[in-house]
């Protein structure tokens, strides 16, 4: 048994630092993260907002607290959607092979044409820029990278003696496909929708930051830096915290991917 | 014998099948792209002629549109009238303000892809080597530190640390401007002042992806036994890391290197927000807020044409740093 990397305890501490914010901000928060007061605009950190005021008198922290768990509900959402769709594809196209599979390559090929981002910049323009439209723009954009994955995946293991072992016992495809096809395709996907989590974090809050994300007042970390950056010289924090935040967690999901890719990627074995 | 003592004849022919692969390659990509970005707009719910012509349009306005969109005609049928009209350079009219949409969209492209050209240019002789290096002196402090450096460098978002780029060097230490821009055509010197701050952000952000790569493309190679055999018959280090490993190490780099090309295309967008660049992504951007679609439209097949060129020349230009592709 290997033991646990530097990489994976640093990222899976700052994942889990994310992922208890965000389960505190369901229910406590210092302040009302909503609640307006014009006598502390603007305030800097101190014994009562740890982390000061915004330019209309709201607690930072409790802000950047609601913020982790919007950051986390829609990248869950996003990478869940990504995955099932993408998992599902892949599964059929590389199971029936044949027409069905040149069908759905090509169509998911011309979607990979598309820089991830800019494909989710013209979903967004046709389910509108809210926080459902983001979900749904980014699990589309990030459904054809794991519908390739899972296609490879697929295509060499249904070669392999254990799949026609089931099949010659008379299992039919269906029951071929979920119980023996995807359990070994799992590290794949798993490595895949570790990366994905970051993306959709990053591309969230960069479109919350351009102002097509989440609608203010409802806090993310994005817009809370949008919303703060005419304020920046007066007020350091409102520019540094939110950014801290989005980068941290990057850095832990990042450094959780390299250990889970290090671990589960078998290219990857023999190299360290 | 190498690739480069054989006769001019031999190599001829294999490139230029490569070359013509490639190029016919990418034709059912551009095609499939751009059906892509037909069918995304057509997907917005309302009448597309009543999308095309904005809010204030008249009854007759419309109908005349329809009849120019050919709305009455089948899907393919559509899908042929656009992608002629096209091919003529006709990408429509901005519902904003009528600009004819490709001049409006070529304009602020040039502006980004100055932007992004030397960023990435920069950040490819800054991290390239820096990842060959880490590679070679793998598991030492100094892999360590580099990739650490390049691992926190990916993870902070292009935005953010554009912010605070600007609030050190425009507020705190006025070196740099901080608003607007200036053109590098109208003014040299200043143009060059406003692009500072958003190449280093880009080159900042792209150094740690590029690092990462570079190291990793330059690992696999090093385990093999040429490499072994090139260190056994006495060459110096710097020779089978430089002249052996780099050059079979470079290929997926550079592959990446046009990927990055073509995702910043894209993603440009925030940065030109931070540093009020009027550039594409900006435009794009805008033109979702007002909801003009054929500048939506323009925008989208624009990058996305330009990303695909940008992975055909890069496929091109692969045989220079590995031959062996071309055989394949």
């Amino acid at each position: 048994m290997k033991k646990v990397s530097l990489n994976g305890l640093i990222g899976g501490t700052l994942i889990a630092i994310l992922l208890i914010t965000a389960a505190i901000g369901l229910v406590w928060t210092p302040f009302d993260p909503m609640k307006l007061s014009f006598t502390a605009r603007l305030a800097a950190p101190s014994d009562a907002h740890l982390l000061g005021t915004d330019e209309f008198g709201r607690d930072v922290l409790s802000r950047l607290m609601i913020g982790a768990r919007a950051s986390v509900w829609i990248g869950v959402l996003t990478v869940g959607f990504a995955t099932i769709c993408g998992t599902l594809i892949g599964l059929v196209s590389g199971y029936a092979r044949g027409w069905v599979d040149g069908v759905i390559m090509a169509v998911n090929n011309a979607l990979l044409a598309f820089p991830g981002i800019l494909l989710a910049l013209g979903l967004l323009a046709v389910f509108g820029a809210n926080q459902y439209g983001i979900i749904f723009a980014l699990g589309i954009a990030y459904t054809p990278s794991m519908a390739r994955v899972v296609r490879g995946a697929v295509l060499s293991l249904r070669e392999r003696e254990f799949v026609e072992a089931s099949r010659v016992m008379g299992n039919g495809e269906l029951f071929t496909m979920f119980r023996h096809i995807l359990p070994n395709c799992l590290a794949p996907i798993t490595v895949l929708a570790t990366s994905m989590f970051g993306w959709a974090i990053l591309s969230e809050s960069a479109l919350s930051f351009l102002g097509l994300g989440v609608p203010p007042p409802a806090p993310t970390w994005g817009n809370m830096l949008a919303a703060g950056r005419p304020f920046i010289e007066q007020a350091v924090w409102l520019g540094l915290f939110p950014g801290l935040c989005i980068a941290l967690t990057l850095l832990g999901i990042n450094l959780l991917g390299d250990a889970l890719r290090d671990r589960l990627d078998p290219r990857m074995r023999g190299l360290k | 014998m190498t690739a480069d003592a054989s006769p001019a004849a031999n190599r001829g022919e294999p490139m230029l099948r490569f070359i013509l692969n490639r190029l016919v390659m990418a034709l059912p990509t551009i095609v499939l792209v751009s059906i892509t970005v037909f069918a995304l707009i057509r997907l917005i719910p309302g009448d597309p002629a009543a999308l095309m012509l904005g809010d204030m349009a008249q009854p007759d306005q419309i109908a005349a549109m329809r009849v120019e969109l050919g709305l009455d005609k089948s899907m393919p049928q559509q899908f042929l009238i656009w992608a002629g009209n096209v091919l003529h350079g006709d990408f429509g009219r901005s519902i904003v303000n009528d600009e004819a949409v490709l001049p409006l969209v070529v304009s602020r492209f040039l502006v980004s892809a100055e932007i992004v050209v030397v960023a990435v240019l920069l950040a490819s002789l800054i991290a390239v080597p820096a990842g060959v290096i880490a590679a070679w002196r793998q598991n030492s402090l100094t892999d360590l530190v580099l990739v650490g450096t390049a691992t926190v460098l990916l993870s902070i978002p292009t935005f953010w640390l554009g912010l605070l780029l600007l609030l050190f060097f425009g507020l705190k230490l006025g070196w740099l401007p901080v608003l607007g821009y200036v053109s590098i055509g109208d003014n040299v010197v200043g143009g060059l002042l406003y692009l500072v701050l958003p190449v280093m952000t880009l080159v900042i952000h792209e150094m740690g992806v590029l690092i990462r790569m570079a190291r990793a493309s330059t690992l696999e190679v090093l385990r093999l036994d040429y490499i072994t055999h090139a260190r056994a018959k006495g060459l110096s280090e710097s020779a089978v890391l430089w002249r052996h490993a780099f050059k079979n190490a470079f290929g997926p780099t550079w592959t990446m290197i046009g990927l990055i090309l073509g995702n910043l295309l894209g993603g440009i967008a925030v940065i030109e927000t931070v540093f009020t660049i009027p550039g594409l992504g900006r435009l794009m951007v805008d033109s979702i807020f007002a909801r003009d679609y054929p500048v939506i439209q323009g925008c989208l097949l624009f990058v996305s044409l330009s990303y695909v060129l940008v992975n055909l020349v890069v496929d091109l230009l692969y045989p220079l740093f590995d031959p062996r592709v071309v055989a394949e």
